[in-house]
């Protein structure tokens, strides 16, 4: 099978088993786990305050991120439907730069629709090959394919926020990679996150959330 | 506690002690009295005084010289820890015990010896016996009797005693063939005019004879005991701005570079003080959370905290001293040795109220006012102080002081200010801070950092007026504690008085096994109560804790807590809690949470119980008020 193919359902399927929380009890442990993992993964002083729960949305802030200048504040009523704020400390105050809006309430297009029409699924799961699973991990994650630069006040620190996902853990999830300034960390996260879902969709098994903030 | 291998390591400025701290967060700025500390603990035969101000480094300091040359204490006697009415038979017991241990250690014939018959009523040879009464673990009510027992002993036959320590010492360095090195630490926690330190002194004599390191304040190189005025003495003295930017530079890791203007005003209020400058830079990154904070005003915040943390209510230096120091830059010797200086030049060395800088030359030592209280005593020359004006140019660079500050203007007195003198007083602590009321919600945002965490263990001490709502309030607190990990609590009453004995309770009560512990000052605590709690500093840095005192004898007790407050961070917590928790909030939270519960014994019971608590008193508060 084509890789391209191969690599459009691992995309669907790393969505599904790492960023699809479905229950609102889910949603709620994976953001809390989310939020806790951030901590270490920044080596920050601080957890973010805690998620909180208002008319069916979700809202946290993402505190740690003040070391980088950033402020950042997400409010998700559904896995289609969020919005994270992103305001950056431009001389002495924070100011709002951009909000990452996703609305579910216009087209997008349908790529779940299509793979599912095309009915290769089991095929692609059972074909793929380590470098198909590294390919989608740098273009979910590591190196968003749609991406806005921002400038760290770290030298060494590259950004790239994914601006084309439309899934609210996985946007989250992919700035947990983005804001954490260590090279080598990030390196090894990466390989962590291949291997881990590479494991997860050969052997069939779930992926706690807890091993998704490892 | 749990550290960032390259990111930030914040703490209020406790000892680095573990062999990854002292490799990865010393910054060697004592350099030449670790080279000479590190030469003495090689070679030196006699006895060493090492004294600083409090906060200066002096334990990290000692931590390292201790692991460069691999030479461990033989004997380490804790007066901060173990002491706990200070008295002679106290001191008297913690000395025995360290010999008696290292005796034992090292298989000394002590057969013709009967102490424990004679102290415990215990068989002659029951040696280890009369060291688990002499240092009971744990401690209880019922040991810390049996211990004041034998120190009461101890004390009636002091001369006895002296001579069974000497003897001591001879066999043990015959046994081993070589002299004892003793560590006696913890001295520095106390006022020289304090009645436990005349105690102190005699004890102290009765280490003279072997190679012992005594760990000292500043002000006791000044009013030391006539048997060791001729000690050698190593003195560490504040640090230069360079030397605190390298320490916070440590501190941030890779995130550093994000504040390096930032680090650099804070480490002009530090003053050269290590500990003061970590609590500038934690407050400052507290601060910083809230997007509503300027980052000049996140500056402010830092400086106003630390000032009313360390000097809120605490006993003033007269006037007249610290103007002198000011307008001078220097101390003189005879002031800091005067006897019965008890108001003036002692106790402000001994507070940080200045700080020593450099040794002195024809008796004149150079000084420093603490940049924290140093507008507190007047001054006509307030924008000149380099602190301000680093911090005037900062505000300008970011264009917020440009208003009239080559102006002169009228203030709402009526009276005409300069520019400076409205920006001073906008920005900065212009007197001793008093605690400000805070509401329990602010008061979590500001201590959440720690008390979200296991890895911190921070303190805080909390004032209140109105006593209906602590139990709420506490409530509160360890329902927030959970959030994110599972974290144990343990709330206990400490009732003070002449028949009480609050200290063996907190002592008992402090277990790793709990995460959090929260003790309730009740009663009419006494001078000795009070003052043997400020000595237990260093035995309390490894717990997280909140203290609720209530509010008029809080200002009564920090008075004589120059130690403990180091450590502590002081609010005072508004009446009313409905005006700061929404019953809307916290039944969000409680619906956010409910489901999660899994078992009782998990973080998300202890979020959830708590929180149904608060979520019971306001809907009780609200029903009340709405008749």
């Amino acid at each position: 099978m084509d890789s391209e193919i191969i690599q459009a359902y691992l995309w669907q399927e790393i969505i599904r088993m790492g960023f699809s929380p479905s229950s609102d009890k889910d949603k709620k442990s994976w953001l809390i786990q989310y939020g806790r993992s951030l901590k270490d993964f920044w080596e920050v002083a601080n957890y973010p305050k805690p998620p909180t729960a208002d008319n069916g949305n979700f809202k946290g802030s993402l505190d740690g991120a003040s070391n980088l200048g950033l402020m950042l504040e997400y409010s998700i009523s559904q896995s289609s439907k969020f919005a994270v704020e992103f305001l950056y400390n431009l001389k002495n105050q924070f100011e709002l730069m951009w909000v990452h809006d996703v609305d579910d309430q216009y087209f997008n297009f349908p790529n779940t629709l299509f793979l599912t029409e095309h009915n290769k699924r089991k095929i692609a799961l059972r074909e793929f090959k380590q470098n198909d699973i590294e390919s989608v991990i740098d273009g979910l994650l590591c190196h968003p394919v749609v991406h806005q630069h921002i400038e760290s006040p770290i030298d060494t620190h590259e950004i790239r926020i994914g601006s084309g996902i439309d899934n609210a853990f996985l946007f989250l999830f992919q700035l947990r990679y983005q804001l954490c300034p260590f090279p080598e960390k990030r390196t090894l996260e990466r390989d962590r996150l291949i291997n881990l879902f590479q494991n997860a969709i050969a052997k069939k098994d779930k992926i706690a959330i807890n091993q998704l903030m490892a | 506690m749990k550290r960032n291998v390259s990111g930030i390591n914040l703490d209020e400025g406790i000892p680095l002690q573990s062999e990854w701290e002292l490799d990865n967060l010393f910054i060697p700025c004592h350099e030449e009295q670790l080279q000479q500390l590190t030469a003495w603990l090689k070679t030196g035969e006699y006895p060493l005084l090492l004294g600083g101000q409090i906060g200066c480094g002096k334990s990290s300091l000692m931590m390292k010289a201790f692991k460069e040359t691999e030479i461990a204490p033989d004997i380490t006697l804790h007066f901060d820890q173990a002491g706990l009415n200070l008295s002679t038979g106290d001191f008297l017991r913690i000395v025995l015990t360290g010999f008696c241990e290292c005796a034992l250690k090292h298989q000394v014939d002590l057969s013709s010896f009967a102490l424990p018959s004679e102290l415990a009523d215990l068989p002659k040879e029951d040696w280890q016996g009369l060291l688990s009464l002499l240092s009971p673990a744990p401690f209880s009510i019922a040991s810390f009797n049996q211990q004041t027992q034998i120190s009461e002993k101890l004390a009636d036959n002091s001369s006895f005693i002296h001579k069974i320590i000497a003897v001591f010492g001879s066999l043990i360095e015959k046994k081993r063939a070589e002299p004892l090195f003793i560590f006696a630490s913890g001295i520095d926690k106390f006022d020289t005019e304090s009645p436990a330190y005349f105690a102190l002194k005699d004890i102290l004599t009765l280490l003279l004879p072997h190679k012992t390191l005594f760990e000292v304040n500043a002000v006791h190189l000044f009013n030391s005991p006539k048997a060791l005025s001729s000690v050698e003495k190593l003195f560490l003295f504040s640090l230069t701005d360079e030397e605190i930017i390298q320490i916070l530079t440590k501190r941030m890791g890779v995130y550093a570079s994000v504040i390096n203007t930032e680090m650099g005003i804070l480490s002009q209020w530090a003053g050269g003080n290590p500990r003061q400058a970590l609590r500038l830079l934690t407050h400052f990154e507290t601060a910083k959370k809230n997007k509503n904070n300027t980052t000049l005003d996140s500056i402010s915040v830092a400086i106003r905290s630390v000032n009313r943390d360390f000097f809120a209510y605490g006993k003033q230096p007269e006037p007249e001293i610290m103007q002198f120091v000011k307008d001078k830059n220097q101390m003189v010797s005879t002031e800091l040795t005067l006897p019965g200086d008890k108001d003036t030049a002692r106790l402000a060395l001994y507070g940080n109220w200045f700080f020593i800088t450099d040794y002195a030359e024809n008796g004149n030592w150079p000084a420093k006012v603490n940049p924290l209280v140093k507008r507190h005593f007047k001054s006509n020359a307030i924008v000149e102080e380099p602190e301000i004006k680093i911090l005037r140019h900062y505000a300008e660079t970011l264009g917020i002081s440009s208003q009239g500050l080559s102006f002169n203007l009228i203030s709402q007195t009526g009276e005409r200010e300069t520019g400076d003198k409205l920006f001073a007083d906008d920005y900065l602590s212009m007197n001793i801070e008093r605690p400000i009321s805070s509401n329990l919600s602010e008061i979590f945002d500001i201590l959440s950092a720690a008390l979200l965490s296991k890895s911190r263990s921070d303190r805080v001490m909390i004032a209140y007026k109105d006593a209906s709502i602590i139990e709420a309030s506490r409530a509160y607190l360890f329902a927030k504690a959970n959030s994110y990990e599972h974290q144990n609590y343990f709330h206990v009453v400490l009732s003070g008085g002449t028949d009480k004995a609050p200290l063996s309770i907190l002592l008992d009560t402090l277990t790793p096994k709990k995460d959090i512990f929260s003790f309730q000052f009740e009663g009419i605590w006494t001078d000795e109560q009070l003052h043997s709690l400020d000595k237990l500093r260093d035995r309390l840095t490894q717990y997280q804790m909140i203290w609720w005192i209530e509010y008029d004898s809080l200002s009564k007790y920090l008075q004589y807590w120059v130690q403990l407050r180091q450590l502590f961070e002081v609010f005072i917590l508004e009446d009313e809690l409905l005006s700061s928790l929404s019953i809307e909030d916290i039944k969000g939270d409680l619906e956010f949470i409910e489901e999660l519960v899994e078992s009782q014994d998990s973080a998300e019971a202890n979020f959830f119980n708590n929180l149904k608590r608060v979520l019971e008193y306001l809907q009780k508060v609200k029903g009340d008020i709405n008749g």
